[in-house]
């Protein structure tokens, strides 16, 4: 650990940094994780079979907004010593010293009660009690427990960032169905290619923070053969929502095109063994989301438009 | 006497900021029970 950070880290500890902003409350949410996880949340609500009020359907996502800020933010209180130590996270605000941990542990507790508490109150139980698992999925089994130990810590602790479009499922009907589990199923197997074409690119960090990442572990190679098993493995369980629902036509051949996109840049990350690729697939990785989710969205509201696609490919 | 200039970065700005946000929180809370109790009041 360098002296700048370890100074950072005893400042952060010590609760002498300067006094936080409304901004640096909102940064300890993650708003950039958060951002994808209302969105796949949302699309859960929307593709769910059955109705739901539309101010119980925001209020459901607002608690999945609050609640995964929430997890980000005990996240963060746990997580300050490494983070002072990457450059990637040395400006967050524990680290920087403009937020003092306890602070930051408050706040998440507090939001995270909240949420869970007013998804119950405001929707259903079924819906607030899968919001609490992926809360503490995220904080004890992925946070506390796998990341700093094993090198598997993202294949398992990804379940945390998958329950959202569950949780969104489950706020409309009051279940966990197949569909639901389809959608958690491809965020879990879409999880450790994302994360690791970040971690091939920042190895040094998590070897300097003592995280195991499977770069830092198992090598670059290995982490490369990795991406590409999981982009195999993800292919066709993404195409599995057009077969057996709740995605049309329109979905199955965009997950089609996109999936074998996410193939073909895992191929090259072998082939090219360069940053530059693993940054390309990083990226390529959240418009992968992104997109599949935003067309099981449009193809819930808009039925029409996969009319055509599935015509031509069925007739 | 003359006032003292508040800039950015006053720890009293960024405090009274703090309780700005934290009044807003608490009346969205409040709006949102009152709207939800209405939905679940209407049955809908």
């Amino acid at each position: 650990m360098s002296d700048t950070s370890l100074q950072a880290f005893r400042t952060a500890d010590a609760g002498l940094g300067e006094e936080a902003r409304v901004g640096d409350f909102l940064a300890l949410l993650k708003p950039r994780v958060m951002s994808l996880v209302v969105f796949t949340g949302f699309a859960g609500l929307v593709v769910a079979p059955g109705s739901l009020h539309p101010l119980l359907g925001a209020v459901a996502v607002l608690c999945i907004a609050v609640g995964a800020g929430a997890a980000g933010c005990i996240n963060m209180w746990y997580d300050r010593d490494i983070d002072a130590v990457m450059s990637r996270t040395c400006r967050r605000p524990i680290p920087a010293g403009r937020v003092a941990p306890e602070e930051a542990l408050a706040f998440g507790v507090t939001l995270s009660l909240f949420s869970v508490m007013l998804m119950g109150l405001a929707v259903n139980w079924t819906a607030a009690a899968l919001l609490a698992l992926a809360n503490g999925f995220y904080v004890f089994v992925y946070t506390a427990w796998l990341k700093r130990r094993t090198p598997q810590n993202i294949v398992i602790g990804g379940a945390a960032g998958a329950f959202p479009p569950m949780i969104g499922w489950a706020a409309v009907t009051g279940t966990v169905e197949i569909g639901s589990i389809l959608l958690f199923l491809i965020i879990f197997m879409w999880t450790p290619p994302h994360f690791w074409s970040l971690a091939l690119y920042r190895e040094g960090d998590y070897a300097k923070a003592g995280v195991p990442m499977l770069p830092v572990v198992a090598g670059k190679a290995a982490t490369r053969r990795q991406i590409l098993i999981y982009a195999l493995l993800l292919y066709p369980l993404s195409l599995l929502p057009a077969v057996i629902g709740p995605a049309g036509p329109l979905y199955g051949a965009v997950a089609g095109i996109m999936g074998a996109g996410f193939v073909m840049l895992a191929l090259r990350i072998l082939r090219e063994r360069s940053d530059r690729a693993a940054k390309q697939t990083f990226a390529y990785s959240i418009l992968y989301l992104f997109v599949l989710f935003a067309v099981l969205i449009a193809e819930r509201l808009a039925p029409g438009i996969g009319a055509g696609i599935g015509s031509s490919v069925l007739g | 006497m003359t006032a003292m200039a508040k800039t950015p970065d006053d720890p009293h700005r960024k405090q009274r900021g703090k309780n700005i946000a934290l009044l807003i929180a608490l009346l969205a809370f409040v709006v949102i029970v009152y709207l939800v109790s209405i939905v679940k009041m209407g049955g809908s």
